[in-house]
């Protein structure tokens, strides 16, 4: 036992088989060097791979299996359960009966030999004896078990126990289903004079096993408990072993007798298909086929991809638990793997540790692979702003994946309609190509630079080629690598890996590489912010890792500025509900009030030798869109200027009608790609406000006012139409407590003729005066009050500014902090920043009750659900319905549940005739049930179609940002919202931006009239008239 | 110094077709024993091998062994510019990186020069084992080829069975299924129509189609095709050129059987 013995020049040992006592497996080396394992019949448990001898055997020419119970449906539990359980039943059933319960006696079915566990584990704890045959108590004597004393456990004597040991077939036949019989058990029972007789019968032959793991037969006081232990291993377990052992072959030895066809042995070895060594299955040929030069290719593959960075930052260690080893390049595996993890959770926390702890295995085993991991990471190849695109569609993924396993596409698409994640998809696909050798892994550095390759392909047999590249790439995939490389593919990795959260892992995966785990958390924290906030000064991961990994994290202040040609993340504003939610956030600070333009925001670089760039709110590089801007800005700009960066709003104007603002709708109808100036249409106007560079210095740390100061400085050159000042107002709230005398401080600042600062209003100033003068005399109380008068000034002139915003065809204000916590906050919702817009104040109050005709496949997480539906109205006129928007909010997931199986039940082939949109949703419906849905506002839309033909020829109407409300149970189809009220819902709110002009007009005659604090006034009856108001105004419809 | 002449240059222009889909980098390798390419497709699934013996060269001298790598592409568009009847000369120095091809017309009257620059190739070179196979067919290659391309547009894999009495191909596809069978008929008068199977153990191997396909590219090489097939292994195509050598196609097999739950 356990060393091995030469006999006739074979070397044999002998090992545990965890079977019944004495059993063992054998392993014979040959003397020419072929192994062999017996493992006769054998209980695999974990222990067994401890053995080293065993160990020796791994990758053995083959192995005689004891393939008892090798199919699918014998699952069974650890022995250890299976004894626990008789063991814990026993002893419940005995103090039951100990407690006044029926008399019982016990029954334990076992062979000659075997399952004595079982017997030791009951007396134990039930402390009482076993009645045992002699035969029986004889072969326990021979044995040498733990915890065995036969002495004490065992007895020949009836009257002793009320556990009997019987035989195997005594309570009924086993094999190949358990059939209980019952006739002995009632003869036992009568024998004893007891009330119940509880049998036990340990066997893997059970098929009850599927739904319950321990279940009873009963007959009358006669129950049998069918226990499903076995000495011999389960389904999985000899899967388990065999994947340990990874023989080249699998020799059944159980259930393969009489079989002359080999067709049962070989539907055995099936089910070790992927466990064996294939390759060495070929040997005689495949073993040839190696490679000349690098025999340790190999190496990153036998390293075992435990992949375990989803533990804390603490417990992990960076060489250890990491896939491959030092020198090596990193493999993707890597990546996939702690993709995998992060993918499990939904915690953030975790999933920041776990990214810190992918980098910190690159920084400790292949830091010149950290830039390209991190990329990959994201899902990116690089920085946004440089706009390098995979150009990776949807088909050329399918198409390859399609390649790699061999699976039609038909059914790949209704694979990816059921997972809804082309990566799932791919990954549930089973390769059934055999390759001829398997390909190198891939690396971190080979899938980056392929993917690049695949970003870069240009020109004819270009799609061929990129979808040849992916083939390459799928066939080397191992693990969840290919999951994950697809949806890095479809740009989608959905693990919860943004920008931010990688930034802030990679500072701490740094600060714990250079100085060790035992930092304080604060330290961490610190780090990941620095990180973060050079990240948003200079969001590119090409300066930001090198700086990190070579200088720390100290470096990166010095490393990572502000530069022009590299867009920073925009600053963004809270949104607010209203006037007096505004002033209270602004907690009495001077602030401006800018118009809030509705166009696209654009921060302008220009460089050092003068060439403009232009950036999206995203980052993307617009500049080929707007060759005119670019022109403007450099004519605008003062001639000696080093380099500038302002953040500004791009506005469609009509220049030949003195400027006038046109709506967004109009700007996003200016071509999108590469245009010339001649070639443009839609006339743009730069909004400027803001400066965050100007000459070599960096001012986002500066306060606004310093920073609108500057821009006179930097664009001397504004020019109506072209490049102008975002229309403004100071307003400062506390004067009083600011000593400044003249009560509600307002200034145009804006020097473009459309900012032209009209006549203060010289009544409200005295009254303030006053008060402040009292205040500062008399008690608190009366400064409070002073206050409220302040802040009611405050709120008016608010109000003012925001209808005259409104009349100039802007959205509303911007308001903003002018001189406290005033620093520009890259990409940061600031507090110092609010919008001020009609959608927020007033909204579209009257909701359209709409009728779902169609929707899309949802994508991600909606995946399995439509999302989103095809909403459309009723026209009774034309008996049309009409598109109005598609709708993907105001769902719960409930909802979304049950509308996709109320919808699939009402499914259509294609649009009914009298369906009437432009869009192409994946499925339709019959129209049925009708959706109350609200909206921000309408507008007119070239793909949507409801009340076309009432304001606009071609054009219907379409609702933005539309959520649900509920279902309108009480309403048919034929009862949904029609071009009438769509219609007169437009008027109404184009009517508010007439009116709201108008309304001014009254307000500042009143406010001249009357006592200052009734200003408010005519404006609230301006905007409830507008309300009541019938008539239709057809003012901003012509302007359409 | 390497230096090969072949009066029949338009065997190597039907070479360079027959391989250049299914690889695009290959490494030549120029040994006194003749000039030889091996190499893969990126997918891992075929390879090809080439050997053209030196003694069928009209003139072969290699002074010590040097590897060419080429794109294959790039090497055919210079070959597609050689007359199917010209005389191809490739010289090149040892430590060169351009190999110079020269076409001869057969009358002499023209002679033209293309020199391509030679590229490094990472190579997986891998040696290829002898192996007694449990099934060999010896068929027409034009044959082969119309089995292949008829089946093509039915199905994307062919189980091709080899019994004693002859050589069947299966597919099944979308709009339904194919067999064709080729019996063993060693009574023809030419060789070259004969198909003959050799056989030590029935064999039933499925391969996708459309690496066969490419495959055939090499039928107007050789009147006859060999396929050798043994249980799981590669199946390996064969056509001879001539007396010079010949080309070897290798193919992994497909994986059968798709009842088991996948696991991988």
């Amino acid at each position: 036992m356990d060393t091995p013995q030469t006999i006739h020049g074979v070397e044999v040992t002998l090992v545990d088989a965890n079977h019944c006592p004495g059993a063992v497996q054998l392993l014979f080396r040959l003397p020419t060097g072929e192994r062999y394992v017996h493992c006769g019949d054998m209980r695999f448990c974990t222990r067994l791979l401890a053995d080293p001898h065993l160990g020796r055997f791994r990758g053995a020419n083959a192995v005689f299996l004891d393939t008892t119970y090798c199919n699918p449906r014998f699952t069974f539990p650890l022995q250890e359960e299976a004894i626990e359980y008789v063991a814990s039943t026993i002893e419940r059933l005995m103090k039951e009966s100990a407690a006044g319960g029926p008399s019982r006696a016990f029954l334990i079915a076992t062979y000659v030999i075997g399952k004595e566990r079982i017997l030791v584990e009951v007396a134990r704890r039930c402390r009482c004896k076993i009645l045992v045959t002699e035969r029986k108590l004889g072969v326990m004597r021979c044995l040498d078990l733990p915890g065995l004393d036969p002495a004490q456990m065992f007895t020949l004597d009836q009257s002793e126990s009320r556990v009997n040991v019987v035989t195997m077939d005594f309570m009924g036949e086993t094999w190949p289903y358990f059939r209980p019989n019952f006739v002995n058990m009632e003869q036992i029972r009568t024998e004893l004079g007891v009330d119940e007789v509880h049998g036990v019968v340990p066997t893997g032959w059970m098929y009850e096993m599927k739904r319950k793991a321990y279940p009873v037969r009963s007959k009358e006081a006669c129950h049998i408990h069918l226990v499903p232990y076995s000495e011999h291993s389960s389904y999985n377990e000899l899967r388990e072993y065999v994947r340990f052992l990874k023989p080249h072959k699998v020799i059944p030895t159980v259930g393969v007798h009489d079989d002359d066809s080999g067709k049962k042995s070989h539907a055995l070895l099936k089910h070790f298909r992927n466990l064996v060594d294939e390759t060495a299955s070929k040997a005689r040929f495949l073993s040839t086929f190696r490679r000349r030069g690098s025999e340790n290719s190999n190496a990153a593959d036998s390293a075992p991809g435990n992949g375990a960075p989803l533990t804390s930052i603490q417990e992990y260690d960076p060489v250890k638990m990491a896939c491959w080893q030092a020198g090596q390049p990193t493999p993707y595996l890597h990546i996939a793997n702690g993709l995998q993890a992060m993918e499990r959770t939904t915690k953030r926390l975790r999933i920041g540790d776990a990214i810190a702890n992918i980098f910190r295995s690159i920084l400790a085993l292949a830091p010149e692979d950290l830039l390209q991991a991190a990329y990959l990471v994201i899902g990116k190849l690089v920085p946004d702003y440089e706009g390098l695109e995979l150009n990776v569609g949807p088909s050329i993924v399918a198409a390859a994946v399609a390649e790699a396993t061999g699976i039609t596409r038909a059914k790949l698409r209704d694979m990816h309609n059921q997972l809804g994640d082309m990566g799932d998809v791919a990954q549930a696909c089973r390769h059934t190509q055999m390759t001829l050798h398997r390909p190198a892994p891939l690396t971190v550095r080979g899938v980056y630079r392929t993917l690049r390759q695949i970003a870069s392909e240009k020109g004819s047999g270009s799609s061929n080629r990129r979808q040849r590249a992916i083939l390459g790439m799928l066939r080397s995939c191992r693990e969840s690598e290919t999951k994950f490389l697809v949806r890095t593919l479809v740009q989608n990795l959905r693990v919860g890996a943004n920008w931010r959260s990688v930034i802030g892992a990679l500072a701490r995966a740094v600060v714990v590489h250079q100085e060790g785990l035992a930092l304080p958390k604060a330290r961490l924290d610190a780090a990941a912010a620095a990180a973060s906030n050079a990240f948003h000064l200079c969001p590119s991961l090409d300066i930001l890792v090198p700086a990190l990994v070579e200088g720390g994290v100290d470096e990166l202040e010095r490393r990572c500025t502000l530069t022009p040609g590299v867009p920073l993340k925009p600053m963004l504003a809270k949104i607010s509900e209203g006037i007096p939610d505004v002033l209270k956030q602004l907690k009495g600070e001077a602030f401006l009030a800018e118009y809030k333009y509705d166009g696209q925001r654009a921060q302008i670089h220009m460089l050092p030798d003068r060439s403009v760039r232009i950036f999206s709110r995203n980052c993307d590089d617009k500049t080929t869109a707007f060759p005119d801007v670019c022109e403007a800005i450099t004519a605008a700009a003062a001639a000696e200027c080093q380099g500038l960066v302002l953040d500004a709003e791009l506005v469609a104007v009509d220049r030949a009608n003195g400027n006038r603002l046109r709506a967004f709708q109009e700007l996003s109808t200016r071509a999108r790609g590469e245009v010339t100036t001649h070639q443009v249409l839609i006339q743009v106007c730069v909004f400027v406000f803001d400066l965050l560079y100007l000459d070599g210095q960096p001012l986002v740390a500066q306060c606004l006012r310093e920073r609108r100061a500057r821009i006179a400085t930097a664009l001397p050159h504004l020019r109506p139409g072209y490049v102008e000042l975002a229309t403004s107002v100071e307003i400062c709230p506390r004067p009083a407590l600011l000593g400044l005398a003249d009560g509600v401080v307002a200034a145009g600042t804006g020097t473009s003729p459309r900012a032209a600062s009209r006549p203060e209003l010289p009544s409200t100033a005295a009254p303030v005066q006053q008060g402040a003068q009292q205040a500062a005399a008399d008690a608190d109380v009366k400064a409070a009050q002073v206050e409220a008068k302040v802040e009611a000034k405050v709120e008016e002139r608010l109000q003012e500014v925001l209808l005259e915003a409104f009349a100039g065809g802007t959205e509303g204000l911007m308001l903003k902090c002018l001189d406290v916590g005033a620093a520009y906050q890259p990409s940061k919702r600031s507090d110092s920043w609010i919008k001020l817009k009609r959608d927020y104040c007033e909204g579209l109050r009257d909701s359209l009750d709409l009728v779902p005709i169609g929707a899309w496949y949802g994508n991600g997480r909606k995946a399995g659900w439509f999302s989103p539906f095809l909403l459309a109205a009723w026209d009774p006129d034309t008996e049309e319905f009409q598109s109005v928007c598609r709708c993907m909010s105001g769902f719960t997931d409930a909802f979304y549940t049950e509308a996709t199986a109320r919808m699939k039940a009402r499914q259509l082939a294609g649009p009914k005739p009298y369906y009437r949109t432009d869009e192409c949703p994946d499925v339709w419906f019959e129209a049925a049930e009708v959706w109350e849905i609200r909206g921000a506002d309408l507008t007119l839309s070239p793909v949507h179609k409801a009340a076309v033909g009432h304001l606009h020829p071609e054009r219907g109407v379409s609702l933005r940002f539309p959520r649900c409300i509920r279902i309108r149970e009480d309403k048919r189809p034929e009862d949904a919202s029609g071009p009438d009220v769509i219609c007169e819902l437009y008027h109404k709110q184009t009517r508010k931006m007439t009116n709201a002009a108008e309304s001014l007009g009254k307000a500042k005659a009143a406010t001249a009239a009357g006592p200052s604090l009734a200003g408010k006034e005519p404006v609230a009856e301006g905007s409830s008239e507008e309300d009541d108001d019938g008539g239709h105004v057809e003012g901003d419809v012509a302007r359409e | 110094m390497f230096e090969a002449r072949l009066v029949q240059g338009g065997l190597l222009k039907k070479v360079l077709d027959s391989i250049k889909d299914l690889v695009t980098d290959a490494n030549f390798d120029c040994s006194p024993n003749g000039f030889s390419l091996q190499a893969m497709d990126s997918s891992h699934v075929s390879l090809v091998a080439l050997l053209l013996r030196s003694d069928g060269f009209d003139h072969y001298r290699a002074d010590r062994p040097i590897s060419m790598g080429m794109n294959l592409n790039n090497m055919a568009k210079m070959l597609k510019c050689a007359g199917n009847d010209d005389i191809i000369t490739m010289k090149a120095e040892d430590a060169g990186d351009t190999v110079t091809f020269m076409f001869e017309s057969p009358n002499q009257e023209r002679i033209s020069d293309f020199e391509l620059k030679l590229m490094d190739i990472d190579s997986e070179q891998l040696g290829i084992p002898d192996t007694d196979y449990a099934a060999t067919v010896k068929m027409p290659a034009s044959e082969f080829q119309r089995i292949c391309k008829d089946l093509a547009s039915i199905g994307d894999t062919v189980l091709i069975s080899v019994t004693k009495d002859g050589v069947k191909f299966s597919t099944t596809g979308d709009i339904g299924s194919a067999n064709i069978t080729c019996r063993q008929n060693t009574s023809v008068d030419k060789p070259e129509e004969q198909t003959t199977i050799e056989l030590n153990e029935p064999v039933c191997l499925s391969f996708a189609l459309r690496y066969l396909n490419s495959f055939a590219k090499a039928t107007p090489l050789s009147h006859t095709v060999t396929l050798s097939m043994s249980k799981e292994l590669p199946v390996v195509v064969e056509y001879r050129i001539g007396d010079l050598g010949h080309i070897r196609f290798y193919l992994a097999p497909k994986i059968e059987d798709e009842e088991m739950e996948d696991e991988a």
